[in-house]
């Protein structure tokens, strides 16, 4: 969550702001982001505007969460600050409203446009707003009238007909509402989280040093320390009561499983609507974008299990995604929380995550079926108990003895046979019914094509997919338990290690070629390597080495460290090391990243000005929405055009946005 | 350097002592690279067209929602439009280089248009029918109308969140009759001696610091409405009653100042503003 602002993040955010919220707030968030902390007077000499128009502008960025407040109690005096964290996620909206669209369907998805457009809503003005316009065909601006997005209506399952609807009622919208606020992608929204950590702290942290009037000394400074931590932290979960409260009935109970299934598909009507609405009218509610980047998350995942491994597994993962990420409220857990044990992370049974699988996923597909004898069960069903140390991408050696070792059931046996032969005959104590299910493969396809998979044996094949994925070198998932069939879980953070390679890779072979990415894996292997050696084991040209180290290091990739063997610094006598810094190279791509985006944006806005005349034309109220039967045919082509270009523009920003993503936030 | 690298390769009994410069890492062999500047993009750059990467479906609905979302949100009354001042400095030539070099900040502001009677298109300004379907174009946000709650924003805005800011025209009209009134907010923090802040802020310092009891009645107070804070406000300067009392009625009406055609406003609106740039232009702006 915490990322630095550069220059051209900041430009970035001040941009999106521009884009969507109109100028006056982007030039406040700009002087915001650039000085720092401001009280509105401040902010007007920097700005030379009037005191007027900043407080307008701030007015608007307290709307739509972008900046923090404070008021102190003893002077009065207000200070702003600007939220880049909230900024920079604008440029998601897109995909978070169709993330939801696609996971929760139409209904949730309109109701979070409402709440995304207007910053924080009212529960109560959520649903006038709803009613007020259903019925009314979505503003469908772009997607039927855009070449490009044409297809979009066609091979969507959800976007059949919104007017084949029944009416709906206040009722279903707050169960709705209800819905989204258990899953979490919309948070009560009270004042103080309009204030800035540091605040909420320092504020606490005043409040607690009443009750020392003499100050601190000796032990009382580390109580104070964890007094001030747990009252911070219950302050910032003061919003997650209601969630709590409606979790047991919109996650947990059947309605819930009812409406997973059907996927927001007309699926309406679970006991939670008879009764008098779940929540109070006058709540305040915004967008949870740590929430939704759990959603952004478990999609990104899925599309890397879709390049690497295959459709069917990518379904598969998706499901157990959507099972697991019910326990997750954030993608990076705070690290001063201690109520999360990094050593055990939240699991997923089998049974669990069949529930999640969609119906039409066909789990019978995408695995090859090799004879018995070439599966090793033993490793295939390797139990791993705890999470990967992260040091390395990919040694399997290490875990296998630390697991045994720290694994409670293990009769104080180290042997790492030993250990796997106990997981071995664990298994089949409990799963006797399995094992030759997985193997005897072609008894499943006799099955199925005489009177179709039965529910245990779809959960079988399911499970093997997630064998297969627990396999693969990259740590999608691991397999750490056996209770219900298997627990499952996912160790994020040494995951995203190995994908940010993956990209960062992709990045240096496209720049560098193979060569360059070649010498960059030999490093990352080894360490820092000397100059003279590297060659030989890159088996290349000296020369050749030569000419791409100095390449890389030009374009930032990699650094030389000197290393004098005596005392005289001769460069003759003095090794040259290789190495390649992580943290670095990924600051910089970041940058990049942010600096290309700008670029995008800056076109986008350059376009715009191009076509002018032409979108004044489309702005206007009774041409809006009906753009091709109210422009003639010149007029349409034109704006064809400058949609084309526009999708083209946001589309690539919001792939770079895929690739920030994975570098920095996940 | 060089002679001193031979010697130390002398010393060592190695033979074949290359001076300081010899295969060194930093020794970058320029062949590779292009130097001047080339009539073609250097081999090494290859950028991707995006024409060879159509986006995927799910890419397309992303940019429909996002398109969508912004649209509803120009549509609002919390908009301010984007460009205003097509003559300004920097937007001139923003079409060849959309970055806008400004040095300083009164040329940064020189981009963005200011709607005053000068700027006014004599051509267009005609009432014409096809006027109703066009936004008027915003230089400030207007939250009349609007559902706001006081809770979430700090005091100072709450005048702007009630659409009752009106850039201190009041409170200056007031220290021309009286200036024994400015003198007396005066006494706290100078940053805080501003125009029509001093409403407020001058309030709660002279009451001290409030509980949260306070606080939470205020708000509920200006949640009702604000005709009763208006009286408080009255109540509370009782010195300046009359004063205070009439221009709050003025404030509180729908239309405060008489547009144009107020003759009494008509030059008063110059002489009090804070920047040059809304000068004379304020009667136009408010809306």
């Amino acid at each position: 969550m915490s990322w630095q602002v550069t220059k051209n993040a900041a430009e970035l955010c001040v941009l999106l702001i521009r884009e969507l919220y109109g100028q006056l707030p982007s030039r406040i968030f700009e002087i915001l982001l650039s000085s720092g902390r401001s009280t509105v007077q401040q902010l007007a000499r920097i700005s030379s505007t009037g005191l007027r128009h900043v407080r307008h502008g701030l007015a608007v960025l307290v709307q739509q969460n972008l900046v923090y407040h404070y008021t102190d109690s003893d002077t009065s005096r207000t200070i702003f600050e600007a939220n880049h964290y909230y900024a920079y996620n604008i440029v998601r909206n897109g995909k978070i409203l169709d993330c939801v669209h696609r996971n929760y369907g139409e209904d949730a998805k309109r109701i979070v446009h409402l709440v995304m457009a207007s910053g924080h809503m009212r529960v109560g003005s959520i649903v006038d707003a709803y009613l007020k316009s259903h019925g009314k065909i979505p503003n469908d601006v772009n997607g039927s009238s855009d070449p490009s997005n044409g297809h979009v209506s066609h091979d969507d399952p959800f976007d059949v007909a919104a007017e084949e609807k029944p009416q709906v009622s206040g009722h279903q919208v707050v169960d709705d509402i209800a819905h989204l606020i258990a899953i979490g992608i919309l948070e009560p929204l009270s004042p103080k989280m309009l204030q800035s950590p540091e605040d909420i702290k320092s504020e606490v942290d005043k409040d607690l040093m009443k009750a020392y009037p003499s100050g601190l000394r000796g032990k009382q400074k580390g109580e104070h320390e964890t007094r001030v931590v747990n009252t911070v932290r219950e302050i910032r979960n003061r919003s997650q009561h209601l969630k709590m409260q409606l979790e047991p009935t919109y996650l947990y109970g059947s309605g819930a499983k009812r409406r997973k299934l059907a996927n927001g598909d007309g699926g309406r009507g679970f006991s939670a609507a008879n009764d008098d609405d779940p929540i109070e009218d006058t709540v305040l509610l915004r967008v949870n974008y740590e929430k939704c980047l759990v959603e952004l998350r478990n999609q990104r995942l899925c599309q890397f299990v879709d390049d690497h491994v295959g459709y069917t597994t990518a379904q598969v993962y998706g499901a157990m995604l959507a099972a697991l990420s019910k326990k997750l409220s954030c993608c990076q857990p705070d690290p001063t929380d201690d109520s999360i044990d990094p050593m055990n992370p939240p699991t997923v049974t089998t049974i669990e995550i069949f529930e999640y699988l969609k119906a039409s996923v066909d789990v019978f597909g995408g695995i090859g079926k090799p004879s018995p004898e070439q599966i090793n069960v033993t490793s295939a069903e390797k139990v791993e108990r705890l999470p990967p140390s992260g040091d390395g991408d990919g040694d399997e050696g290490g875990y296998d003895a630390q697991n045994s070792i720290e694994d409670p059931d293990n009769d104080a046996d180290v042997d790492m046979e030993a250990a796997n032969g106990y997981y071995l005959n664990g298994n089949h104590g409990g799963d006797d019914g399995e094992v030759p299910g997985q193997n005897g493969t072609k008894d499943t396809k006799v099955t199925f094509a005489d009177k179709g998979p039965t529910k245990a044996e779809r959960m079988q094949r399911m499970r093997q997919h997630l064998l297969v994925l627990a396999e693969s070198g990259i740590h999608f998932v691991r397999h750490s338990g056996t209770r219900d069939q298997g627990e499952w879980t996912v160790d994020f953070e040494v995951l995203f290690r190995q994908l940010r390679f993956l990209e960062l890779d992709t990045i240096i072979e496209d720049t560098f070629g193979r060569e360059g990415l070649r010498l960059i894996k030999i490093l990352r292997a080894k360490g820092k390597i000397d100059d003279k050696t590297l060659p030989t084991m890159a088996l290349m040209q000296k020369g050749d080495v030569h000419m791409k180290m100095v390449e890389m290091e030009l374009a930032g990739f990699l650094d030389v460290q000197e290393v004098p063997r005596d005392n005289n610094r001769v460069a003759a006598r003095t090794l040259f090391l290789w190495f390649f810094d992580e943290h670095r190279t990924l600051t910089r791509t970041l940058d990049n990243t942010y600096k290309a985006m700008v670029r995008h944006l800056q076109r986008l806005e350059v376009e715009s000005q191009k076509k002018k005349n032409i979108l004044s034309l489309v702005e206007r109220t009774d041409v809006q929405g009906m753009e091709e039967e109210k422009l003639n045919g010149d007029a349409f082509n034109e704006y064809q055009q400058f949609l084309d270009i526009q999708s083209r523009l946001l589309g690539q920003v919001s792939k770079l946005d895929d690739l920030v993503s994975v570098l920095r936030d996940f | 350097m060089s002679g001193r690298g031979g010697r130390g390769g002398g010393r060592g009994g190695r033979g074949g002592a290359r001076g300081g410069r010899g295969n060194l890492p930093w020794d970058y062999d320029p062949a590779g690279v292009q130097e001047q500047p080339k009539e073609r993009y250097p081999k090494t750059y290859k950028p991707p067209r995006a024409s060879n990467f159509p986006l995927s479906t799910a890419e397309a609905r992303a940019v429909t929602y996002f398109v969508q979302l912004r649209r509803d949100f120009h549509n609002s009354t919390l908009y301010t439009h984007k460009h205003l001042a097509p003559d300004a400095a920097g937007t001139s030539s923003s079409l060849t280089d959309p970055v806008c070099r400004a040095y300083g900040q009164q040329q940064a502001n020189a981009r963005y248009g200011v709607k005053s009677k000068a700027t006014v298109d004599p051509f267009l300004s005609v009432p014409m029918y096809s006027h109703k379907f066009v936004h008027e174009a915003r230089t400030l946000p207007d939250f009349r109308g609007r559902e706001v709650h006081h809770e979430l924003f700090p005091e100072n805005l709450w005048n702007t969140i009630d659409g009752t800011d009106d850039g201190g025209k009041a409170a200056a009209k007031a220290s021309k009759r009286g200036l024994k009134r400015k003198s007396m907010a005066a006494g706290g923090d100078l940053e805080e001696d501003d125009e029509d802040d001093e409403d407020v802020v001058g309030r709660h310092k002279r009451r001290g610091p409030e509980t949260d009891a306070e606080r939470r009645r205020r708000i509920e107070e200006a949640a009702q409405g604000k005709d009763e804070e208006g009286e408080n406000l009255a109540e509370e300067d009782p010195e300046e009653e009359e004063d205070e009392l009439s221009q709050e009625d003025d404030d509180f009406e729908e239309d405060e100042d008489g547009g144009d055609y107020d003759a009494e406003q008509y030059f008063d609106g110059g002489d009090d503003d804070y920047g040059d740039e809304e000068g004379g232009g304020e009667s136009a702006m408010d809306f």
